[in-house]
């Protein structure tokens, strides 16, 4: 996620309330803080929300030329659009993630800077994983020229295919 | 079980005096989950969302030992009642604002609670203190692993575990530390501590109240990416940076003591004067009185005042505590402000 005045990488999050409706805010480290000595400064009378409103706006209508030219799908399950998507950045459905899978890629690379997984698998994805993870291992193990270990990981390669076959 | 039952305790995570207990309140990690073909919440009819209640809830009563915890249809519960769970932690403020059916269960020492519906079809958290975060993590795994024995959660090979919002996918996982940083907010040093947490992907954030980050020196910081790492990374970075904070935020306290001890003593002590006179106290302002008596007993300025007793009034001075404990009645001229003020009063001269 980007930060919404300078378009760095935004790591701070406020949220902010006007008349029931909750915005997030999204800034970067640096915008972060002057952002709260802003809000702290008795001084300053008009609104906050004048203030980043204006941000957002820019931000916003940015960002909607921006997914005319991506996509035009809409998931057949749950009728989310991607620019219904972008505006409210959630998704409707797990479809979704099936039906935008390259915007959702791109999108997941920008936030988490990775875009695989690589934490627990439900039970019946176990020996996929260990075969995954595995494999990886070999391959380390080969660019280090350490042949023995890779004979090993090999072999246990082997007994978990012919396991996962049976 | 009555929710005015649980007026009488604090909740059991803020009874931390061990270790850090100077700065740290409590630890939070929680895991996001979703049951396949069933839309995502934003996207779910009124029929489905009483579907998924009921489904998720049939699961749950197979794995949790109930007799140890609390069910409640967050449909069925005033505003109030929604406000006081969400002032417990045990709801989230989107989870009282959401629509359709959702629910809340949470084990009796309030420590472990899973919302129904919330953003995600489900959200589990535990939150512990600082010793037992090892213990914890287990327990929640040892949790999540019994329920996905007996039911599918989405997930796809490459994005991990799908969650509504991308932000939250892969792990799911969301670790957090809550802070009590009046030292570095003080000397204005929290510019440095976001910029900090930016470089190895954690998030701060203000802990009470929204619309500023901080309120009353309180901060949580968490890990900003779920995907990529597994769960123990996430948790093990958020749980390497702690520290760093802890002895930054220790090491400005010190200087300020040996610098302007006459100014910090002052500070903690009219605090303490203020709560003990002032006839009408606002929340954001008993988050501040509160925050400066914190750090006068952390400092040792302040003496027969235990941390418990502060971190109680931390939770049991917001509005819908207030309204619970006088069941909602107010005399002639009366305000919430005059009640928190008698509340806080009462608090520190027992």
């Amino acid at each position: 996620m980007k930060c919404e005045k300078c378009n760095k990488e935004a790591t701070v999050f406020f949220t902010e309330i006007k008349q029931d409706e909750k915005k997030e805010i999204h800034l970067c480290a640096k915008c972060a803080e002057s952002y709260q000595n802003y809000i702290a400064d008795p001084h300053i009378t008009h609104s906050i929300s004048d203030f980043l409103g204006g941000l957002l706006q820019i931000f916003a209508s940015k960002e909607q030329t921006e997914l005319k030219e991506t996509s035009k799908d809409v998931c057949s399950d749950c009728g989310m659009s991607i620019h219904e998507f972008h505006a409210s950045g959630r998704l409707g459905c797990e479809r979704d993630y099936r039906v935008f899978r390259s915007d959702i890629k791109d999108l997941l690379l920008k936030i988490h800077g990775k875009s695989r997984h690589r934490g627990k698998v439900p039970h019946s994805l176990q020996k996929w994983k260990d075969l995954v993870d595995l494999r990886k291992r070999l391959n380390s193990v080969i660019n280090q020229e350490k042949y023995e270990e890779a004979a090993e990981i090999r072999d246990k390669i082997k007994q978990l295919e012919s396991a996962h076959e049976a | 079980m009555k929710l005015s039952n649980l007026m009488k305790n604090t909740t059991q995570w803020l009874r931390n005096e061990g270790e850090n207990a100077d700065i740290v309140l409590a630890n939070r990690i929680r895991l996001a989950r979703n049951i396949p073909h069933f839309p995502f919440v934003s996207k779910m009819s009124e029929e489905k969302s009483v579907q998924l209640e009921s489904f998720v809830k049939e699961k749950l009563d197979r794995v949790l030992p109930m007799d140890q915890y609390n069910y409640f249809i967050l449909n069925d519960l005033s505003e109030t009642d929604l406000h006081f769970l969400s002032e417990r932690h045990l709801i989230s403020k989107e989870h009282v604002r959401g629509e359709g059916r959702r629910s809340v269960t949470f084990s009796l020492d309030e420590k472990f609670s899973i919302m129904i519906n919330e953003e995600d079809h489900l959200r589990l958290q535990v939150i512990f203190t600082q010793d037992e975060a090892q213990s914890s993590w287990k327990k929640l795994e040892d949790l999540i692993d019994q329920l996905e024995a007996i039911v599918d959660f989405s997930f796809d090979r490459r994005f991990g575990y799908l969650t509504a919002c991308p932000t939250n996918a892969g792990t799911g996982l969301r670790v957090s530390t809550m802070l009590h940083l009046p030292a570095l907010q003080m000397t204005n040093q929290m510019g440095k501590i976001y910029q900090a947490a930016d470089a190895v992907n954690l998030v701060i954030r203000g802990f009470f109240g929204e619309g500023t980050a901080g309120m009353g020196d309180f901060f949580q910081v968490s890990n900003q990416i779920t995907l990529g790492k597994n769960e123990k990374e996430l948790i093990q970075t958020v749980e390497s940076v702690v520290p760093q904070i802890l002895k930054y935020e220790r090491s400005v306290r010190n200087k300020m003591l040996k610098s302007d001890r006459g100014r910090i003593e002052e500070h903690c002590h009219k605090a303490l004067t203020t709560i003990k006179e002032e006839s009408e106290i606002s929340f954001r302002e008993s988050l501040r009185l509160l925050s400066a008596i914190r750090l006068g007993v952390n400092l040792e300025l302040i003496p027969d005042v235990g941390i418990k007793k502060i971190n109680e009034g931390l939770i049991q001075s917001h509005d819908s505590h207030l309204k619970k404990s006088t069941k909602g009645h107010l005399g002639d001229d009366e305000t919430w402000e005059m009640i928190r003020a008698r509340f806080l009063q009462n608090l520190f001269t027992n």
